[in-house]
């Protein structure tokens, strides 16, 4: 459903993606490792297109998107869930989840969706009517990936979703993932938790300076000499 | 000192500081969004002002009947501003945009003063003018009361509008966070041209409320403006609830003040109080 080919992006001359490719299929859960700096973020960006390639393809199913404006994409059913939550503070709990939901019409639909949420992130409709702001780390990504979904889209897009939360609450995340993978969302995600990610996902891509040295299934890449002394220190 | 003269101040200071509020409201709107501060909002206020003008000196319409038209119109020249104006300076300095709506306040004031001149205009024959209601020993004109009560409802509409309507939602969320209002969907420099609309249609129902009994002339902007900068402030930038009970304040110190100390001393008072709100609370009265 998803084909990046040849992807390049550069900040101010430094080069930060070179020749990027990667292939995510539908119904697949996929992940792109790497460590900071290694340009995770600049993937999904660039996928956003709030940071522009200068060079390479996106297609989303079968169509070029790479020069579409943001808001155009995510009505094109791609959600994604920035690093570090990016909730709406002044908006409370509710708002920011209609807001994910935005590009989508028909508001007895939303509402649906939007009790789904609150049955499987039940604090968010504990807090509904409360700010945002009020949340604490954990609960905010709750609310950043309910919000993504609230726009039902075709794939969901995660920005180390485990960042600044304990080993149990980013486990716990990581399996919401999984589960919400098992409801039909195709699920293309970036970590630097690798070992708990590439347990669980369907592919792996291995980013390293912005480059993709390695792929495969994710137990595979588990297995591997470079993973095992790179990422685990074994 | 005399009960009905304290009323009647605090009359006279509620009806302006309603006109005032509506003013300061668009204006903070725009602010609380784009984080830029249209300087031209004075001079759409005169153009809101002149077309009533005009529309009943050339066509006979009553400035009452003409409010509607005046309202869309601005509406327009608010969407207008955005494109011309700011959008192409958007994404660079937040200064640069400030003194684009300098120069643009600048333009429309000369090309107003070159086409109809500098001279005072009044509509004295409108359905309302001169019009008053008396009790208690107290006098309501109606055309300030008229004015005061369209503009507490326009504010309320917009208040409403912007904190319940999906548009509204999606407004505050891009004030919040462009980029992530982005990632939601939001044509986000859709917003912005819809807000400078929007802010500019709230003057614009102000100076058509105005027109009914203040003067108009090219400059008659500049005070307003002033007033509303100071209004916004007070209130806390980007804050409807705070803008309009400041506006209220503002008009109350103005009036009730300028009575006892003197009418030449007014807008040192309005001013007085910004300064000594500012050192106390610098985001405002009720800033967050
Ligand atoms: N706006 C920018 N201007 C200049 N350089 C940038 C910009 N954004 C990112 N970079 C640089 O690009 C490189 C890749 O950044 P990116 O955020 O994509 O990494 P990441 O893999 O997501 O890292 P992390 O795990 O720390 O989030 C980094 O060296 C970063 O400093
Ligand atoms: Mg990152």
């Amino acid at each position: 459903m998803l084909k990046v080919n040849d992807i390049s992006v550069r900040y101010d001359l430094i080069s930060v993606l070179d020749n990027v490719s990667f292939l995510v299929e539908e119904g697949q859960f996929v992940a792109i490792v790497g460590a900071n700096s290694a340009g995770k973020t600049t993937i999904l960006k660039t996928l956003s297109a709030l940071v522009s390639a200068f060079q390479g393809t996106i297609e989303f199913f079968n169509e070029r998107i790479d020069h579409l404006p943001p808001y155009e994409i995510a009505a094109k059913g791609i959600s994604h869930v920035p690093e570090g939550r990016r909730i709406f503070d002044k908006l409370t709990i509710k708002e920011n989840l209609l807001v994910g939901a935005h590009v989508r019409d028909d508001q007895q639909d939303v509402l649906e969706t939007l009790e789904e949420m609150y049955a499987l992130f039940p604090i968010l409709k504990q807090r509904q009517t409360q700010k945002g702001e009020t949340l604490s780390g954990g609960e905010r990504q709750q609310l950043a990936i309910a919000r993504g979904l609230m726009a039902k889209p075709r794939l969901l897009m995660l920005d180390e979703p485990s960042l600044g939360l304990s080993p149990i609450l980013s486990n716990k995340v990581i399996h919401t993932c999984e589960e919400i993978r098992r409801k039909g969302t195709t699920i293309l995600i970036v970590e630097q938790k690798v070992t708990e990610v590439l347990k669980l996902v369907d592919r792996g891509y291995v980013l390293q300076r912005g480059q993709i040295i390695m792929e495969g299934k994710g137990e595979e890449l588990l297995e591997s000499d470079l993973i095992r002394k790179a990422y685990l220190g074994l | 000192m005399d009960v009905t003269i304290f009323l009647q101040l605090v009359i006279s200071g509620l009806l302006i500081g309603f006109v005032f509020s509506l003013i300061a409201v668009g204006l903070t709107l725009i602010w609380g969004v784009m984080d830029i501060l249209n300087f031209a909002h004075g001079d759409f206020l005169m153009l809101a002002m002149f077309s009533a003008f005009l529309m009943f000196a050339n066509l006979g319409v009553d400035p009452v009947f003409s409010l509607p038209v005046i309202v869309g119109l601005l509406f327009f020249v608010g969407l207008l501003t955005f494109r011309l104006v700011i959008k192409p300076v958007l994404g660079y300095h937040a200064l640069i945009a400030l003194l684009a709506t300098f120069g643009l306040s600048i333009f429309i004031r000369n090309v107003v003063l070159f086409f109809l001149g500098p001279d005072f205009r009044v509509i004295n024959q409108s359905v309302l003018a001169g019009k008053r209601i008396s009790f208690l020993g107290l006098h309501l004109s109606l055309p300030q009361l008229v004015s005061a009560i369209g503009c507490v409802l326009i504010t309320y509409v917009v208040y409403l509008f912007i904190s319940k309507s999906k548009f509204g939602r999606a407004l505050r969320a891009t004030a919040l966070d462009k980029d992530t209002a982005l990632l939601m969907g939001i044509n986000t420099n859709r917003v912005f041209a819809l807000t400078f609309g929007l802010g500019a249609a709230c003057v614009g129902a102000a100076g058509g409320f105005l027109v009914n009994f203040y003067y108009v002339f090219p400059e008659v902007g500049l005070n307003f403006a002033i007033l509303s900068f100071v209004i916004v402030a007070l209130g806390g930038f980007g804050n409807i609830g705070g803008a309009f009970l400041a506006g209220i304040l503002v008009g109350l110190v103005e009036n009730i003040g300028g009575f006892f100390v003197g009418p030449e001393f007014k807008y040192t008072l309005v001013f007085i109080l910004y300064l000594i709100v500012i050192s106390l609370r610098p985001k405002g009265l009720f800033g967050w």
